[in-house]
């Protein structure tokens, strides 16, 4: 079934998949865990010639696996082939939709995910690749692009005063941020996500009465310097003394604080920067934040390749999962989008070097999209049954990215400038694969 | 052919150097610092006849504690310590503030500080490539800048550059490593920095806003064709050979450890980093070529984007014509080759042209920018976006600014004496907005925040002491292959060996290294920390020195004897400071001596150092996590309550020789703001140190650090 299932296009992929649920409604997993399929509403609006609404995704949790997470040991299995290695092939809550044993978790969530097999691109070293998935730009050495996260504040801006439009957590993209475009645009970064925003409590022994004594202090020295000299520059740094006592002081800060959160829920997520991440990201959600970056290293397995994905998957599973779980739960799925990126997949071909390792593949690899309108249980695209190869609906890392850029609703034509005058947009020449939206 | 050679030569010979032989011949120095007042004082003319044309003033001079704060963040990026106040504010002398700068750019303050302007114009990285450190790029830059090696020397080195990185003294190669396999976008930065004008939009079509058109671009590519981002030889010598080699081994049986394998690819990969190739002249113009003369793949020759002319005969070698859908086949990595092309020395030509005095835009441009370092503000704006119809707010002012560059043979340090010795740069900031930097007239300089550097240089400054040092950290290979050797070594013992040589030699380092880690499980940990036994036994010295004076200090205060305990706490504070600056990897640095650039979150990057990925990218943006650093973090945990800081010596001493609390106050009012507190000012603190010494002194600190008194520069 599942093989007539990847030979068909999409829209009749979808339809037979739909067709399938229906029938297996006695079987009660898909009826409570997707009620859109049970209640045969997988049509494709773009099928019949209209298109999805737009910016359904009011927030965007980025997830992003450095190194270069393999397609084949997680969301592209081979059963059978010879590509695959030792790894089996789990059954999931999609119909059309297996994954890696290593990802169980998960297997129970795949109704909310559409998962993308058939991304490609050329860049086949980490720094370009991470730097093309950001921005949908290669790397140059005359100019900075800025990435989705920083895109996505300069287009949508904050929803909520006091609280920052883009934030990274436990990332680290060296040469990513804010590109050409003003600083304040760039992600807030939080290096630890239990540590919480860095410096924002009073130092130890500064009780409220001395901060106050402080700051009327610094007030009379500051009122004295900007009376002689009342530029621009010293009036605004003078103002992020306020901004910051307001941060200071107010509820939004307990936004940052992951003790909020009882400790089942804390577990759920797993007890890990990455588990504990993508738990901050939650609550950033919940705060109006419009792009939460979560990085997760340590997925470029030349060597080891098997035992490490097997560490590495557990901890992606009980998060991810947890992260999905919670998000429909709170009934906020609709409203925000996860996305799951690499910069490539890795080699089909297993180096038997060290300790079975697998080595850059850009030519083939997965990504994940959830929630924000996308539609769930399904997969999008196809790679050859040894996963070398995209053989149906290639997505370029453009049109990954316009995909997400559509879901934010922002306007994928406009043309931000660069000081030199040149116009770019925000997911270059990319276009938005439509048939993954509800 | 060198201008500069030349020049330099006859210079040295008759004037027996410049300024370096102030202190051994006085008549020297008078007569340069005549030759410099001249310039000063013409500069100054030209700046009041146009202030006066549009009905404007100079602004008033500055006063002596202005000035001696102004002048130690402009030319050594720092605030003055307290004996530099002192003793400036004290002296009589007339000539004080010229001897003052003098002094200020012979030190090794001034050439860190202009790193920091030379690494954000150029890139500068610890990390330039894959395996590959930046050390020697960095290094060049630092020697060129202690030598005072004038600008267009400077520029044509690197970018005549060829060979070794890791040649003693050759980290010039670093100007193209820096952009390896991007010559296209090298060549855009080299006009951007060097000419001050945009040609990468012509990258892809003919210039939109500028006369360049695509064709111009590639013509002006031309000059490094053919540049290859590795040593010919030495790479020859690995591909072939370790093949050859591990080929070898398998068959007897005997193979090659495949971690061993890589991790000697990866040693000798960064220690036989390098640049060759001469320059052919030539280049194909791209896919997708849109310019308006020429097709996709057509071979272009080298010319000058000014006057588009060949400064070099290049001749295009012969090809045969091949069927076109076969050359569509082909892949992407040769679709760029030019059969016979011959390296004959193209891109020293355009070193040479760039440099040239007659190129129109050389000397214009780093006098511009360097006016704007001083100014804030340039009398071009911006920078770098030249184009025929730009027009400098002062254009005489500008036609001789270049003019003196050009008389000066392009000394950089010369040119900023010239520029701090005017009474215009001497006359106090404004006060206003300056709403249109194109229409700024210059009646003195515009109030700046400090730059991150100058920032975190002048709180390094509060905490130890002699922070103007130059630090040249070995670049060591970090792969276990060389046993965390020094590259510049491990590259002179493979330079040129056979490959089974080059195998051995980074075996000995390896297999240490690996034995340690193969024994125990904390192998590796230990083959580590071994390295650092030097700061460790350091550390634990240290240790045991603050445990021996913590007991004398506690004896002493139970005694009542105040005296006694505050002489040992100056005591401990100058052996901390000692050993703090001389511990291995000491964080207690100055921005230029830290890696280029600081972790992300470093608090130069927090106050907008640059990263390093594109030109000028540093900032003074305010944020609010700056603030929150300052107020919760960084003051209150590095500087308030360092009982071992300078500050806190400056403030203890002041209490030597009968001095009080107002005595205390007055130290750090003048360490901190270079000037002495206000009566109003003196009188609120003493209220408070008298409540509770401790806590106001924290409280004093920390309201000056973050107050825009501190960090903005007047």
């Amino acid at each position: 079934m599942k093989n007539i299932a990847r030979k068909m296009d999409p829209q009749s992929r979808r339809s037979f998949v739909s067709g399938m649920a229906k029938s297996m409604l006695g079987l009660g997993v898909l009826s409570v865990a997707n009620p859109k399929l049970t209640a045969g509403t997988v049509l494709n609006p773009a099928a019949i010639g209209k298109d999805p609404e737009p910016g359904r995704a009011k927030s965007v949790i980025y997830l992003y696996m450095a190194g270069g997470m393999s397609h084949l040991d997680t969301f592209d299995t081979k059963p059978g082939a010879e590509t695959q290695g030792p790894v089996e092939s789990l059954d999931t809550t999609a119909d059309d939709v297996q994954v890696s044993e290593y990802l169980p978790m998960m297997a129970k969530q795949m109704h909310n995910v559409a998962v993308v097999n058939s991304l490609n691109s050329t860049q086949g070293a980490h720094q370009q690749g991470r730097y093309f998935m950001h921005t949908s730009y290669s790397l140059r050495g005359t100019i900075k692009h800025p990435d989705m996260g920083a895109l996505a504040a300069y287009h949508l801006g904050k929803a909520k005063q006091g609280m920052p439009a883009n934030m990274k957590i436990s990332g680290g993209s060296s040469g990513l941020g804010g590109g050409f475009l003003e600083s304040k645009f760039a992600a807030l970064p939080i290096g630890d996500p239990e540590a919480g925003l860095q410096n924002s409590k009073l130092p130890k022994g500064i009780d409220e009465d001395r901060f106050r004594k402080r700051m009327k202090r610094l007030k009379m020295m500051n009122s004295a310097f900007t009376d002689q000299y009342n530029t621009k520059e010293s009036r605004a740094f003078a103002s992020m003394y306020d901004e910051a006592v307001n941060l200071m002081k107010s509820d939004d800060l307990a936004t940052f604080d992951l003790t909020n959160e009882s400790e089942k829920v804390r577990d759920r997520y797993g007890r890990n920067r990455f588990g504990q991440g993508c738990l901050l990201a939650r609550r950033m959600v919940q705060a109006g934040v419009r792009f939460i970056e979560v990085g997760n290293n340590g997925w470029d397995t030349h060597g080891d390749n098997f035992v490490r994905l097997k560490q590495k998957g557990a901890v992606l599973d009980q998060a991810l999962s947890a992260l999905l779980e919670d998000l429909s739960q709170q009934g906020l799925l609709d409203s925000t989008l996860i996305v799951l990126a690499t910069e490539f997949g890795r080699s089909p071909k297993i180096i038997t070097d060290r300790n079975l390792g697998r080595n850059h593949y850009p030519k083939a690899f997965s990504c994940l999209l959830a929630g924000g309108g996308i539609q769930g249980g399904i997969r999008y695209g196809l790679t050859d049954e040894e996963g070398r190869e995209v053989i149906d609906n290639p997505v370029s890392v453009p049109d990954f990215n316009a995909t997400i850029g559509y879901a934010m609703g922002i306007d994928l034509k406009k043309r931000v400038m660069s000081p030199s005058l040149r116009p770019f947009t925000f997911a270059d020449k990319g276009e938005p694969v439509l048939e993954l939206f509800s | 052919m060198t201008r500069w050679l030349i020049t330099f030569a006859i210079f040295t010979l008759t004037f027996c150097s410049t300024h370096s032989s102030h202190a051994e011949s006085p008549n020297a120095a008078k007569l340069s610092r005549k030759r410099t007042m001249a310039y000063s004082q013409k500069i100054d003319a030209l700046v009041g006849q146009h202030l006066k044309a549009n009905g404007q003033k100079r602004n008033r001079p500055t006063d002596d504690s202005t000035f001696v704060r102004r002048i130690h963040l402009s030319a050594v990026g720092r605030i003055p310590n307290i004996d530099e106040v002192v003793e400036f504010l004290d002296s009589k002398d007339k000539q004080k503030r010229s001897d003052t700068i003098d002094e200020l750019l012979d030190s090794y303050g001034y050439v860190s500080h202009q790193f920091n302007f030379l690494a954000d114009l150029l890139r500068l990285k610890s990390k330039i490539g894959n395996n590959v450190p930046g050390e020697p790029y960095i290094r060049y830059v630092k020697d060129a800048l202690e030598e005072n090696k004038p600008y267009d020397q400077l520029v044509y080195e690197l970018l005549s550059a060829n060979g070794a990185f890791f040649d003693e003294g050759n980290g010039a190669v670093g100007y193209y490593l820096r952009d390896r396999n991007m010559p296209e976008d090298n060549m855009s930065n080299t006009v951007r920095v060097f000419l001050g004008t945009r040609l990468e939009c012509a990258q892809c079509h003919d210039h939109p806003f500028d006369k360049w058109t695509q064709r111009q671009y590639f013509e002006m590519v031309a000059f490094t064709g053919g540049i290859k981002y590795q040593l010919e030889k030495e790479k020859d010598n690995f591909r072939k050979q370790s093949n050859k080699l591990k080929q070898k081994l398998e068959k007897s049986g005997n193979p090659i450890d495949a971690e061993m394998f890589a991790a000697v690819r990866r040693a000798v990969q960064s220690a036989s980093a390098g640049i060759s190739g001469s320059g052919t002249g030539l280049t194909r113009l791209p896919e997708n070529y849109e310019g308006t003369d020429g097709d996709e793949g057509d071979i272009v020759t080298a010319k000058t984007m000014f006057d588009g002319q060949a400064i070099m005969e290049v001749s295009i070698p012969e090809v045969k014509t091949k069927n076109k859908n076969k050359k569509k086949k082909k892949n992407n990595k040769n679709r760029n080759k030019i059969p016979n092309a011959e390296p004959i020395g193209t891109r020293e030509a355009y070193a040479k042209w760039l440099t040239e005095v007659d190129n129109p835009r050389f000397a214009k441009v780093i006098a511009n920018r360097l006016w704007k370092q001083a100014f804030s503000i340039g009398l071009i704006e911006p920078v770098d976006v030249i184009e025929d119809s730009t027009k400098a707010s002062n254009p005489e002012l500008m036609e001789y600014l270049t003019e003196v560059m050009i008389e000066i043979d392009f000394d950089m340090k010369e040119f900023l004496r010239i520029i701090y010795n005017t009474k215009s740069w001497q006359a106090q900031a404004t006060r206003t907005d300056i709403v249109d930097p194109q229409k700024y007239n210059f009646p003195g300089p515009a109030l700046k925040r400090m730059s991150a550097e100058q920032l975190w240089d002048s709180m390094i400054g509060l905490t130890v002491d002699d922070v103007d040092r130059r630090v040249d950290d070995k670049p060591k290979h970090r792969a276990y292959a060389t046993g965390g050797r020094d590259l510049y070594d491990f590259y002179k013992e493979i330079k040129n060996q056979p490959f089974e040589k080059v195998l051995e030699i980074a075996q000995s380092g390896y297999v240490p290294k690996r034995q340690a880690m193969e024994e125990d499980e904390s192998g590796k940990k230990k083959w580590k920390s071994g390295k650092n036994s030097e700061a460790k036994r350091k550390k634990q010295e240290l240790n045991q020195f603050l445990k021996t004076i913590g007991k004398q200090i506690n004896k002493a205060q139970k005694a009542k004897d105040w005296r006694l305990a505050r002489k040992l706490k100056i005591e401990r504070t100058e052996v901390v400071s000692k050993s703090r600056v001389a511990l291995p990897n000491s964080n207690y640095r100055r921005a230029s001596e830290l890696p280029s650039p600081a972790p992300a979150k470093h608090l130069l990057r927090e106050f907008g150092q640059s990263d390093r990925e594109t030109i000028e990218n540093a900032n003074t943006d305010p944020a609010v996590t700056q603030v929150l650093r300052l107020m919760n973090g960084f003051v209150d945990q590095q500087i308030g309550k360092d009982v071992n800081s300078v500050l806190t010596r400056n403030a203890l001493s002041a209490l030597n020789d009968g001095g009080n609390q107002h005595d205390s106050i007055e130290a750090v009012y003048l360490t901190m703001l270079s000037r002495f507190p206000t009566d109003a000012e003196k009188e609120m603190w003493f209220v408070d140190f008298q409540e509770n010494k401790k806590e106001a002194f924290t409280d004093l600190v920390w309201t000056i650090v973050n107050s825009n008194e501190f960090i903005f520069v007047r």
